[in-house]
């Protein structure tokens, strides 16, 4: 150690994350996402204000405990039913992904689209990519304080916006609105739309491509859901090397070069900053604004567009046609996603057909355990918690079965109305003698009396004979 | 004990912590009070009076800095230098 006593070098633990400043661009797929995107935001910012039925179409009303999906009515019981469409999402995403690759990142992750619509305001605000570029390196004046200042107020009204949008799905939005106007907001849900917001703009303003470098885990198992039959965004090196520069009509075979001018378009539009020309990455979002910018190169110079496009791994490197493209999208790894996937919707859609909308808790009451009463007869007492999934209200009858001689004593009728829930306690006695000491098996059935689709359901619980 | 260097922005190293414990906080939130209804619990035997949304967000920011804490040391275990540890019966020189 002492001989090198003087020598000190500074490790750097981390790479500066450079600031992506991406150029605008215009053409089919920039035209697709904008599509996508009013799509996307229309249902998200839109769907809050739907109203079914007299009430909220789309509510997670976490209050009051109850989920509303247009006709549907859940309750924290069906909560397997959120788990189904979890695996089913996630068995779409690694069907599309196998077919065409981050679709999903380029056109309608909340990520991707958050960014695109808080750039169109930076834009605004700050000119492309070279203005924006030199008004960030510029002294702070007074130009540039409000252009920046502009943004950012727009940016956080977004914010606002979006954080009041996604609280208004958790408890009702219109009386949610009357509370903002009125600046009477609970401390919750103040709370969370200001976080909400936060999120929002720090995520689309700031991080942008380093939530899909860094954070996304999608991002790093693509490999696995790719094979070389998946479609991605690629650069055709045979076609483009040698890439270099060359004077106008020049042909390019004539100069040695390939169709690759070296014009550095296809980086400056990347959001996330890389060279597709390097190849398939894992930062590549799919977005295609490389094609975008290539085509409308190629498009200058009447070469054929399509020097980077969407292609297979394999249909670069074997020269395909669409045709052979198309032919190789069923392939064993499609359908065995395909058959997982049909057959998983297909369940959920049946079971959520086939549910009964009455749904019933037998709770035997803890503190009433069995007594005996009058000298003849042994009580037991439960609570039973109705919830009606139906739109209609029904007057529920509640009988016994099970145990000969058990007659219930009392709360024979629960009234429950349309979407809710409601309570009552039955008493069912039997009469002293008639069963040994110890829990006996019966079931309670609730049924509704006459008018609108008969429901029914039944039951299990236990009677217990004291010693 | 500071961590190897790395090729990544020290921002990567916030995400990789915060966001996985982020996801898994809601979930864990969300099952947690699937199972349990925060207006039927009385917290802390009756002494501690939580309205739902407050339980849900305490749910949430509780098991958030719980994750997170978990998935920081795991990465600071995982990125700290592994050396001889030092031993008592062999002084190094």
């Amino acid at each position: 150690m002492g001989s090198s006593a003087a020598e000190s070098k500074v490790i750097e633990l981390y790479k500066a994350a450079p600031k992506i400043y991406p150029k605008s661009v215009s053409g089919r797929f920039a035209r697709l996402r904008v599509f996508t995107l009013l799509v996307t935001q229309l249902v998200f910012y839109g769907l809050a204000w739907l109203q079914w039925n007299g009430r909220q179409a789309v509510l997670f009303d976490l209050v009051e405990r109850k989920f509303y999906i247009f006709g549907w009515i859940f309750w924290p019981q069906d909560v397997l039913y959120l788990a189904f469409i979890l695996i089913i999402s996630a068995y779409s995403l690694f069907f599309v992904t196998a077919i065409a690759g981050r679709v999903f990142c380029g056109y309608a992750c909340p990520q991707t689209v958050y960014t695109e619509i808080f750039m169109w305001v930076e834009r605004w605000f700050e000119g492309d990519r070279a203005a924006r570029m030199k008004l960030d390196r510029g002294p702070w004046t007074r130009e540039k304080l409000w252009r920046k200042g502009g943004k950012h107020a727009v940016w956080i009204l977004m914010a606002l916006w979006t954080g009041f949008t996604f609280v208004g799905y958790f408890t009702p939005i219109r009386d949610l609105a009357v509370k903002v106007t009125t600046l009477s907001t609970g401390p919750w849900e103040t709370f969370w739309i200001l976080f909400y917001g936060f999120a929002t703009w720090g995520n689309a303003g700031f991080m942008r491509e380093q939530v899909c470098k860094y954070m996304c885990p999608y991002a790093r198992f693509q490999s696995v859901m790719f094979d070389r039959d998946t479609m991605i965004v690629t650069y055709d090196a045979a076609r483009g090397e040698p890439r270099g520069s060359r004077k106008k009509g020049v042909d390019p075979a004539s100069a040695g070069l390939g169709a690759c001018v070296d014009c550095s378009l296809c980086v400056q539009v990347c959001p996330t900053g890389i060279d597709i020309r390097n190849g398939l990455q894992y930062e590549c979002i799919g977005c295609a604004a490389c094609i975008d910018v290539c085509d409308s190169v190629m498009d200058k110079l009447n070469y054929p567009r399509g020097l980077v496009r969407y292609a297979t791994e394999n249909a670069i490197e074997k020269q395909w046609g669409w045709r052979e493209v198309r032919a190789h999208i069923l392939r064993p790894r499609i359908m065995i996603y395909g058959v997982v996937l049909v057959l998983l919707v297909g369940g959920l859609l049946s079971s959520l057909v086939l549910r009964n909308p009455l749904k019933v808790d037998v709770i035997r009451d803890a503190r009433v355990l069995a007594r005996e009463v009058e000298g003849q007869w042994i009580e037991n007492v439960y609570r039973l918690n109705v919830m009606n999934a139906s739109e209609a209200a029904h007057r529920l009858r509640v009988s016994v079965e099970g145990i000969d001689g058990a007659r219930l004593d009392r709360g024979g009728l629960i009234a429950v109305d349309a979407a809710s829930n409601a309570s009552g306690t039955v008493a069912v006695r039997v009469p002293v003698g008639a069963l040994s000491p110890g829990t006996h098996p019966l079931q309670l059935i609730i049924e509704s009396e006459a008018g609108g689709a008969p429901l029914a359901v039944r039951e299990k619980s236990t009677f217990m004979v004291p010693r | 004990m500071p961590p190897l260097p790395t090729d990544k922005p020290r921002s990567a190293r916030w995400g990789a912590v915060l966001w996985p414990a982020f996801l898994g906080a809601a979930l864990a939130d969300a099952v947690l009070f699937t199972l349990i209804d925060p207006a039927q619990v009385h917290w802390l035997e009756g002494r501690l009076h939580l309205s739902p949304l407050m339980a849900y967000t305490v749910g949430f920011f509780g098991f958030w800095l719980l994750i997170a804490a978990s998935s920081w040391l795991s990465l600071w275990l995982h990125e700290s230098p592994s050396g001889e540890p030092p031993s008592p019966r062999s002084p190094r020189n």
